[in-house]
């Protein structure tokens, strides 16, 4: 068939020349809203829907200590998840890139996060009446970048050998500078509550804001810990689970489809890779009706016979006209 | 308000690999009320295609 | 219908020429219909109308959830309730939905004429996604934490996290709220009117095309 074949072909199904049958559209619809309208009444009796407490600075500090503090060592010297992140937070990377395109680094750092500062030293700087806290904290300023990275990178060693008991940490070793004391505070700050607060009203009163809570739980271990038990890993095909035994957004199934299989499940540049994807799939989903072959296979495998037998039934039945070829309505 | 049946426990999974060692080549693992979701899909649109549609009175009248 | 006069200059006012063309692509009996073709007669047709009412009842819930604020629904067994309807609507919705995006693909439902319906009812799909991701991340439980400490990394990726913050409440819950309802309501209004412009796309003719050569058929 030639492309102007089939443009007619397609132009000839435009208007339906043939019966109709009396239909109660306003009827139907009402009848289809109170079906669903049931069906969810009956699926919330039966299941209701997950709710599960959200984790916090203060639950987290509280919980795995060690874990905590060795989070806020490494958003001290900048080697946390946030602090080598880049784009939108700062600018230690260059983010993810596909090829010569860097959509996260071009698309810049809209919102900037200092990790050492807005994770440890300002709340630390805010608290009042421990004058030992605040000498550390200005002896860790007052100090070279140099020196700021030796006790960083000790204490981060020696946290590997730490236990807690009683939700404070013993950490073995020395050489640590005033971290053991910096540390100690915002822990006790932390298990106060206080942290929760300093880090979302840090700008000002009111806020909606929780980037920057949020990204700090997210350096640690706390999260990903919850997450992991419940199957919401990455590598879990968590992005279509839900916590419990409650279905998720399954719809997502081709979108961390990708995440699962190599290129994708080893590539540091794994998001903009299975974005891209996506991308021009669901462009490929839009333009089905302009895409050969895609558009034709209804056609060729003809499920459009079931739905329509009793249309094709009906054509049997009738007495054979003269065959009218198929023209392109006016 | 409690619910008749409680989700909030442990879900049952469905898995596979393809490949061995550390990192498969693709590893499928979806929870079972997920695939409950999807097979149902599966099991209504194929009724929907083949039940009979009940006939109206007075079908076909031409226009 | 109006008296055969001669042709006029074109009306120069905008309001009766916007009436004049929504009454010629929509008139009463096309917007709505009390006849249908009789080639309408299976249950995948029921499913476009299903989509619907569970969008209307995701609308009405979330209403509700809008209406007494973010907090409301983890405090009180009311609440919970008007959340699971949501959350079940929310199911019920994709559900349908994509059991009438199969039925439409398999009667190749784009023909004659009708490809902006296909284009419109994709395009729901497609922007119905961020709007249920929003909505997760507006939850305010442990869900909305992985959520959107996860989701974050595919928006930095390509540079749509410089202005759309996941970890931002505030605004995750006006796109769930306002903005992307709305867009998915304008679409689906779009999809719906044409529909019922264009009708509900006639059977293949058997023997069409690829098929075969001979025509055998009722009137096209």
């Amino acid at each position: 068939m030639t492309r102007a074949e089939r443009r007619r072909q397609d132009e000839s199904y435009r208007d339906w020349k043939g019966g109709y049958r009396p239909y109660d559209l306003l009827k139907e619809a009402s009848i289809a809203l109170g079906v669903v309208l049931a069906l969810t009444v009956v699926l919330t009796i039966l299941f209701s829907s997950p709710d599960e407490k959200p984790s916090t600075i203060k639950s987290w500090s509280r919980s795995d200590p060690v874990d905590f503090v060795t989070t806020a060592t490494t958003e001290l010297d900048g080697s946390s998840g946030t602090g080598g992140y880049g784009p939108p937070y700062n600018h230690a990377s260059d983010g993810q890139h596909m090829a010569f395109i860097y959509l996260q680094k071009w698309l810049g750092v809209s919102h900037p996060v200092d990790t050492a500062k807005d994770f440890v030293i300002l709340p630390l700087q805010s608290i009042t009446g421990q004058p030992a806290l605040q000498s550390a904290v200005t002896t860790y300023q007052s100090a070279s970048p140099n020196q700021e990275t030796a006790w960083t990178s000790a204490y981060e060693k020696g946290l590997a050998k730490a236990s807690a008991s009683d939700a404070s940490i013993s950490v073995p070793g020395s050489g640590y500078g005033p971290l053991p004391t910096m540390m100690d505070g915002l822990l006790r700050f932390a298990q106060g509550g206080g942290l929760d607060g300093a880090l979302l009203t840090s700008r000002q009163f009111y806020q909606s804001d929780y980037t920057k809570p949020l990204l700090f739980m997210a350096d640690g271990g706390v999260l990903a810990n919850r997450a992991q038990d419940e199957h919401l890993l990455g590598t879990q095909w968590g992005m279509m689970n839900e916590t419990g035994s409650y279905p998720g957004q399954v719809w997502l199934w081709l979108y961390t489809l990708w995440y699962q299989m190599k290129p994708f499940s080893t590539s540091a540049n794994a998001d903009v890779l299975v974005m891209a994807v996506m991308a021009v799939l669901s462009l490929v989903f839009i333009l089905i009706p302009f895409l050969p072959v895609i558009n034709r296979i209804p056609r060729w495998i003809p499920i459009y016979r079931l739905i329509w037998r009793e249309h094709y039934r009906g054509l049997e039945a009738q007495p054979r006209a003269a065959p009218t070829p198929p023209s392109a309505a006016p | 308000m409690a619910a008749v049946f409680n989700l909030n426990h442990h879900a049952s999974y469905v898995n596979f690999h393809v490949g061995g060692g550390s990192t498969p080549f693709f590893s499928f693992s979806m929870s079972l009320s997920n695939v409950i979701v999807i097979v149902v899909m599966l099991i209504v649109f194929a009724l929907a295609i083949a039940l009979p549609f009940p006939h109206h009175e007075g079908a076909g009248t031409q226009q | 219908m109006s008296v055969t006069e001669p042709p006029e200059a074109p009306s120069r006012s905008w309001t009766l020429r916007v009436r004049e063309r929504a009454v010629a692509a929509l008139p009463p009996e096309k917007l709505l219909a009390d006849k249908q073709p009789t080639y309408v007669a299976s249950w995948i047709y029921v499913f476009g109308v299903l989509s619907l009412s569970a969008l209307a009842v995701i609308i009405g819930s979330g209403t509700i959830l809008a209406l007494k604020g973010p907090g409301w629904w983890h405090f009180t067994g009311i609440g919970r309730f008007f959340n699971s309807l949501h959350l079940w609507s929310v199911e019920l919705f994709f559900l349908f939905m994509v059991i009438h995006l199969w039925g439409k693909y398999w009667m190749a439902a784009w023909r004659g004429g009708r490809s902006r319906v296909w284009i419109t009812g994709a395009v729901t799909f497609v922007v119905a996604i961020p709007c249920a991701l929003t909505g997760y991340v507006s939850q305010q439980n442990f869900d909305s934490q992985w959520i959107s400490t996860q989701a974050k990394d595919a928006m930095n990726s390509v540079g749509v996290g410089a202005f759309f913050n996941l970890l931002n409440f505030g605004q995750m819950y006006s796109y769930h709220v306002l903005l992307l309802p709305a867009a998915v309501v304008a679409l689906v209004v779009i999809h719906v009117l044409l529909v019922r412009k264009h009708g509900v796309v006639p059977p293949f003719r058997l023997g069409d095309g690829d098929e075969g050569t001979t025509s055998r058929d009722g009137p096209s």
